[in-house]
This record gives structure tokens, sequence and C-alpha cells, in this order.
């Protein structure tokens, strides 16, 4: 990416005003071409012609600019209840295959009306434009009610997965009160067919995620629940450090969760019981995830639980499979280490990243927690255990002030290692640094990484975002402007949603998809599998994974990044698909975004 | 001194020199006393002000007795108030208190240590390590001050010097743990140095090393569950499953037997 601009009044700024000024065009197939001269410039905004590189890890808040305008429900402010703290997710996904991604926010609700707040939104990418300042950007509409969006519960988590391979990929929506599962009718509209498919659940649900748990091709659904909850008989109230708040989750009662076998047709069965997900104590669960953490060609569950010991729900041993159960699992959390942090302690688990943070191809989990404690680094040793890594990596101690959430793992400034970032905001409005040792509204933390550590990123260069304070909860990634660089929608309790553009200088990034378009392949996106990028004999893996962040479902694409290089550089890519086989496909370009087709 | 204040003291200061522990500023990674070092650098009616510390405003109204006195040290109560905070782990009070009695009384260096572990939990490691370092030139030979600099250079990524550290920690407070053995404090100090100089261990990587020292730190203080479970980690990772799965169910046995907590979690 080319150096741009730079401003005495800030990048941010500076960005925000040269949109305000014009648009160039649209690109071919945007749907809204008008130029936006009539937006006003944001106060103070001076468009600078002085040359200058932005920041490496410099994104620019686009939202009105991309015309996504959403201010989430989550209750009220300040929260009252548990039920008004834990957020909402959304999903990036090209939910009418048009080549680029939309918007899905399911939305929460409020306390006096749980089960019918203002709604989800839809809002369709109507293709990259091409601004004054020469880079690309989003711009979306509002599309809800042309789909016929229907999901007024107080949603929490969301999966994006084609449940019946139709080539569209539909949404799943957990919820407190009744989950959804939204149909995709050919990318024109949605149809609810939750009964239908037989994934009506009226619990507390809040992580999703699809995988082919069962190893027989489809696309299976995990459903984490959280706990025994009715607003209008709150339980009594809890203190904090000293300081009365709202009660729970501790001493609250959790729920089980739930596994879903795909029928094949997108029907599903509950197979929790059968297959070993009830063998657990019930929990509080909150991140989902399914990956093949220990490469033996078959897909684990990775669970995180609020305040309890996360579950690793692998092979069961010595089970044999059933007519109701084709995969019999077991938890293994703790046998493997994975449950616990480095000291045994159960945390309050909420977002999930998985990367390679070593370099050795085995996926490593990262998963953040509460204040006043770390997140963790569990460092895969070899698929059977997992090391707390989490101090010798540098990731421990910055943490501790901040209530973490969605966690995303990713090459930002495209360097070739993977960096982190972390969205936070604290549970109660009545945090301060002298009450509770942190803040109510606190700023994302990115860590890049720097060989074997991570640094804390605090250089002003890398724009605002990354010292303005929210309330976040949720976060996505993916490739809205098509630039080859991955961006950032956020979304936060009773807040603006966030588009995030990455438009640093960095090196460069390569975006790969994945397509499974053989007669009667049923995971056309090739959710679970595992993508080796080799350049210059240096090998990269990335997973395309359902879950992972915090109740979000991103992009479904691996992102990597290659520093400076020639422009003659081509990598080699090993794709390793859910079922294991192996596909290699060579000479993709550094700088595009390519969508491997399966070859057999 | 009014009647009440003064049978509190009397009766606190009972416990205290009974038990000879000054529990009040505990911390996470290291809630054994510095008990001499501390006890003696106050004033008699402080300590066993101290020793409330847990109980919170109730201490700290203590302390505000104390401060009408005459003759009563600011600095003393600064640092009373601020392990008061530390015991109810508000880190940032407890470090304005420490600063404040470190500003008043500068050549004071109590202050100082219990100052490292409030940064070591606010996330700020090189205030932890100056903290440290600082009551390290006062009081070399204090076990805990070097236990708190080893974690304070692991989080750093010092894996050398964080060796050395816990090395000195144990080495320290084995002196101390010699002289009285029937002292379960001084055990669990060492112990705690042990399961920390395993985890730099593990991390270079010595599976060996790390195991001897968490057996030994296991044999030093049996119910801490956190060492067994590193134990079992290590155990299984070196293909002793039956060692494993022992030390995992002594671990999982000792969980059972502790009460939940908000500090598991949430």
């Amino acid at each position: 990416m080319s150096a741009r601009p730079a401003s005495s009044t800030g990048p941010h700024v500076r960005r925000a005003a040269a949109l305000a000024g014009a648009l160039l065009g649209a690109l071919p197939g945007c749907g809204d071409s008008q130029p936006s001269a009539s937006r006003p410039a944001p106060a103070g905004a001076t468009p600078s012609l002085a040359p200058a590189a932005l920041g490496r890890f410099h994104f620019s808040e686009l939202a009105a600019e991309c015309g996504l305008n959403m201010v989430t429900t989550n209750g009220r402010s300040p929260a009252t209840q548990i039920l008004e703290v834990k957020g909402g997710g959304l999903a990036l996904f090209d939910r009418d295959d048009d080549g680029d991604l939309d918007v899905f926010v399911p939305n929460g609700a409020t306390l006096e009306s749980p089960l019918h707040g203002p709604g989800c939104r839809l809002f369709d990418n109507d293709g990259p434009q091409r601004a004054a300042d020469g880079e690309p950007m989003p711009r979306f509409h509002d599309a809800t009610a042309a789909a016929g969006l229907r999901f007024d519960c107080w949603g929490m988590g969301t999966a994006v997965g084609d449940v019946d391979a139709d080539g569209f990929d539909d949404l799943f929506v957990a919820a407190w009160g009744p989950d959804a599962l939204l149909h995709n009718d050919g990318g024109r509209t949605f149809t609810d067919v939750t009964a239908s498919a037989g994934v009506s659940d009226t619990r507390w649900s809040t992580g999703c995620a699809f995988g082919d748990v069962d190893g027989d091709g489809d696309l299976d659904l995990y459903v984490a629940t959280y706990l025994v909850f009715d607003p209008a008989h709150p339980p009594p109230g809890d203190t904090f450090k000293g300081v009365p708040v709202f009660g729970g989750p501790f001493g609250l009662q959790g729920e089980p969760d739930m596994l879903y076998a795909n029928r094949g047709d997108g029907t599903f069965e509950d197979v929790s019981a059968a297959c070993g997900i009830d063998a657990v104590p019930p929990s509080h669960g909150l991140g989902v995830t399914i990956v093949d953490l220990d490469l033996d060609g078959r897909q684990e569950i990775f669970v995180g639980n609020d305040s309890m010991a996360d579950f690793l729900f692998d092979d069961a041993p010595d089970a044999q499979a059933t007519s109701g159960c084709a995969r019999p699992l077991a938890d293994r959390g703790m046998a493997s280490g994975l449950a616990v942090n480095g000291d045994g302690r159960a945390q309050a688990t909420m977002g999930i990243a998985v990367l390679d943070v070593d370099g050795d191809g085995w996926p490593d989990v990262f998963t953040t927690n509460f204040s006043s404690d770390t997140n963790t680094l569990h460092v895969n040793r070899g698929g059977r255990f997992f090391e707390d890594r989490t101090s010798v990596y540098g990731l421990g101690a910055p943490s501790r002030p901040y209530v973490k959430w969605a966690a995303l793992a990713c090459d930002f400034d495209a360097d070739g290692q993977e960096d982190l970032l972390i969205f936070d905001g604290h549970t109660y409005a009545q945090a301060t640094l002298a009450s509770m040792d942190s803040e109510a509204l606190e700023p994302p933390q990115l860590y890049a990484r720097d060989g074997a550590r991570f640094a804390l990123v605090t250089d002003p260069a890398a724009g605002t975002w990354l010292s303005e304070k929210h309330m976040d909860r949720s976060a996505a990634l993916g490739d809205l402007d098509a630039d080859g660089d991955p961006d950032v929608v956020v979304t936060g309790l009773n807040a603006p949603v966030r588009v995030l553009i990455n438009d640093g200088t960095h090196g460069r990034s390569l975006t790969v998809a994945l397509h499974d378009g053989r007669p009667g392949a049923k995971n056309p996106r090739g959710l679970g599998s595992r993508i080796g990028a080799t350049l210059g004999g240096r090998t990269q893996v990335r997973w395309i994974l359902s879950g992972t962040a915090y109740l979000s479902a991103s992009e479904a694409a691996a992102h990597f990044g290659f520093g400076a290089g020639s422009a003659e550089d081509t990598v080699d890519l090993l794709i390793t698909w859910p079922d294991g086989h192996e596909q290699r496909v060579a000479g993709a370009k550094p700088g595009a975004r390519t969508t491997v087709e399966r070859d057999s | 001194m009014p009647a009440a204040f003064s049978t509190l003291l009397d009766s606190s200061l009972r416990v205290a020199l009974g038990v000879a522990v000054l529990a009040g500023c505990g911390h996470d990674a290291s809630d054994a006393p510095l008990t001499a070092m501390v006890r003696q650098s106050l004033d008699e009616p402080l300590r066993p002000v101290l020793a409330r510390a847990s109980e919170g405003d109730a201490a700290r109204a203590l302390v505000e007795e104390y401060r009408k006195q005459p003759g009563a040290l600011a600095y003393q109560a600064e640092f009373v108030l601020g392990c008061t905070y530390q015991q109810e782990k508000n880190y940032s009070a407890a470090k304005e208190h420490f600063e404040r009695a470190l500003l008043l009384a500068p050549s004071y260096s109590a202050p100082w240590h219990f100052l490292g572990f409030a940064n070591y939990y606010l996330g700020d490691l090189p205030g932890a390590h100056h903290a440290f370092e600082e009551h390290l030139k006062a009081s070399p030979d204090e076990g805990e001050s070097w236990f708190g600099l080893g974690i304070t250079d692991f989080d750093l990524g010092r894996l050398t010097e964080a060796e050395q550290d816990f090395r000195n920690a144990i080495q320290r407070n084995d002196a101390l743990r010699q002289q009285d053995p029937q002292h379960r404090a001084r055990a669990r100090e060492v112990s705690k140095a042990r399961v920390r100089l395993a985890d730099v261990l593990l991390a270079k990587p010595d599976l060996d090393g790390a195991r001897s020292q968490l057996e030994q730190a296991a044999q030093l203080w049996p119910e801490q569950a956190e060492t067994w479970f590193k134990l079992s980690q290590v155990r299984a990772q070196q293909g002793d499953a039956a060692g494993a799965a022992q030390a995992q169910q002594t671990y999982l046995g000792l969980k059972a037997k502790q009460a939940p907590t908000r500090g598991e979690g949430s």
C-alpha cells in the first residue's frame, strides 16, 4: 500500500475530511455512486498534501462515511443487570455472493422488552469506492427490509455457514430467548427456518460456531449457553472490589451447551447428550470455535467459559459411534492444559483467537479474560498439551487493567507476523481506577508481534482509534474494501458500530478464501481448513474458522503478510481441507485477494 | 486513646504477635508476610492495624484514630493504608498511599516492596522492577522482593535474570526457613519461588529441571493446588502418565475443597 498524505490535524481527521470532500466515483457494480460532497467535513479537518507515511497500524474509523449507521441496543446505560453487559456480535459475509463483504448485526433489546428489540440490521456492501485520497473504501446501504430479515430478540452470537450447501451463506443467531437460523434464499432474502431445522432453543445462548465435527462433510453447529437468567427476577446484587454491582455470573446456575449434527440437508439433530456434550458440568459458556487442534484430521470444539474451566471436546477414548452419535466426544481440556491458565486457575474466558505464535504449524490458542487478570496464550505442544506462555510472550501484565472481550489474531501490518488486537470495556459502569483498577471505558489494545515477544502498540501514528475509549464487546475481521488487507468492524454497548479501515503503510498482504464447488460438497467455504503460505522458504499458517473473536463471525478467509519485496514474488499455498485433503497452489501474488477452488 | 480503639489494638496486637505474622499486606503472588521487616518499621499502634488490614474500612478507621494521636507519623499511616487497599486487591489506591509514604519518608524503604507488587498488578512492569530494586538496595536479603523482581523479569522476558531472581528468593527464604523449620509461611515462600523458577525452566525449556523444582515445591507446600497442576502438565509431557494422573487428581482434589471465588474469573 502506498504512503498517504499526512495532516497536522492527524491522520484520522485528514482521512475523514478527504473522504467527505469527494468520492471519485463508484467502481463497477457499486450501487451508490453519488458523490459525497454534501457530507459535512469534521470540524477542523484540513486535508494536507504533504507526503508522509501513516503508521503501519493505522486504521481510519469510517462507519459514517461508509454508510454504516447503526447504534446497537443493549439494555440501558449504565447497565443494571448482567444481561445488558455481554454485548452482541456481528457477521462479515458475502450474503449475495457478489464478491464483497456485507455486515449483519443481530442487535440486542431492552429489559423492558427483552424479546422484542429494535431488530437486526443487514448492510449490503455496494463494492469498494475509490475515495479522494485514492484509497478504496466500502460503501454500505441498509438492506434489512429488502432482505426480509426479521430478528428482534436479544441477539448475542452470530455464526455464518452454508448449512444446506446451496451456495449461499446462512446465519445462525444465538440469543437470550429464541435462537434463530436464517436461511439465505439465493442471496436475495432470508427465511427463518429455526423450527424446521431443529435448532430451536430459548435459553440464553451466546457463542456459536459451525464446523464439521462428525467428519461427514457438512456443517454441524455448536451453541454455547451462558446461564439461567430471568430479567424479571434478577439475582441479588454482588460486590466487586468492595463496590456494589449487579449479580452474576458468579453464583448463578450455568447451562449445558448444545451440539447440533447436520443431517446433510440443513436440518439438525441435537446430539448433545448422545455425543457427550452433556457430560460436563453446566457452564457459563461464552466463546467457541471449532478447529483441528491436534492435526489429526478431525475438528475439536473449544469452549470458553466465564469464571469456570474451559472445555476442549475431542474424541472420547475407546468410545464407539452409535446411531445417535457419529463421533462421541469427551472433554480433555484439563488434561491438555487448555482449560485453565498455567497456574491451574479457571478464568473468565470471553474472546478466542487461534494463531501460530511460534511458527511450528500447530494452532495455538489465545483467550481474553476479566480485569485484574491477564489474557492467556496457550501454546500447542504437539496437539496433546498446551502450555501457558502468556508472560513469556509479553502478553500478561499489560492486559491486567482491562476487561477484555473480542480477540483478533491477524497480521495487520503485513510484516509476516501475526499481531493481536483486543477490544475492551468494563462490565461495570461504576469502574474507576480508584475503585476497581480499571476504567469503565477502555481503549483497544494492539499487541504487535516483534520477534519472540509482543509489544503493546502506543504509537500515535496508528491513529486515534487506538486511544479512544469505549465499552466494546465484539469485533470481526474482513477485507471490506477489497484491498487485500484486513479491516475490522466493532460493536460496543449501546454504541455506534465502528468500521476501522486498515490504511496503514505496511507490507504486502494476501487474503486467501476457499471454495469447494464440487457436486455434493457441503462446506463450500472450507470452514476448519488450514492454510500454509510459503514465500522465500518461510511458511506461515492460518486457519479459516467459525467462532473465535467474541460472538462474531469474521470473513471466512485467511490473511497473510509478507513485508516488502519484489513485485515478482509469488506465494505457494498448501491447503488442508477439513477432511484432510491437501491441495497445493503455486503462484499466488501478494497484494491481492485470491479464492482457491478445491481441486478434488 | 479511645477505649474501644485501645481494646481493638490490644487484641489485634496479641493476635499479631501470637502468630508472628502480619498478614495484612498480602498479594496474589506472594501473600506471605515480611514479618520482621514490616513490623519493626512501624509504630506499635499500627502493627496490629496491619494485621487487620483485610478488614478494610475498619482497619482504615483505626489508622485514622492513630493519626489523631500526638506524634503520629503520617508516612507510616500512609503505608498501612496502602496495605489495607492492597489486601483488597485495589492496587491503584494502594499505590497512591505507598507513593505518599515514600514521598513523606524517602528513607523508609518498606513501601517500595509493596509498591512493586501494586505496580506489577497494575501492569506497570518497569515501575514494578524499579520498586523492587529500590527495596532490595535497602534489604538485599529480602527473599520476597527477589520473588517480586523475578515475576517482573519473567513478564519482561528476561529469563536469565528471572531465574537468578528466583534462585535468590529461594536461597534467602530457605535460610530463614532453616532457622525456623516449623514456620509454615517460610516453607510456602520457598515453595512459591520454586514454582516460579519452574515456569522459567519450562520456558527455556528444561522439563527435568522444572519437574525437580515442582516436586520440591509440592513437598514444601502440599496444599498448593497450582503446584500439582503444573506438575501434572510436566509429567504428562515427559510421558509419565501415571505420575501426571496422580498429580492431576491431587490438584483436582485440592481445587474441589476450595470455595470458588470471584478471583477465579470475573
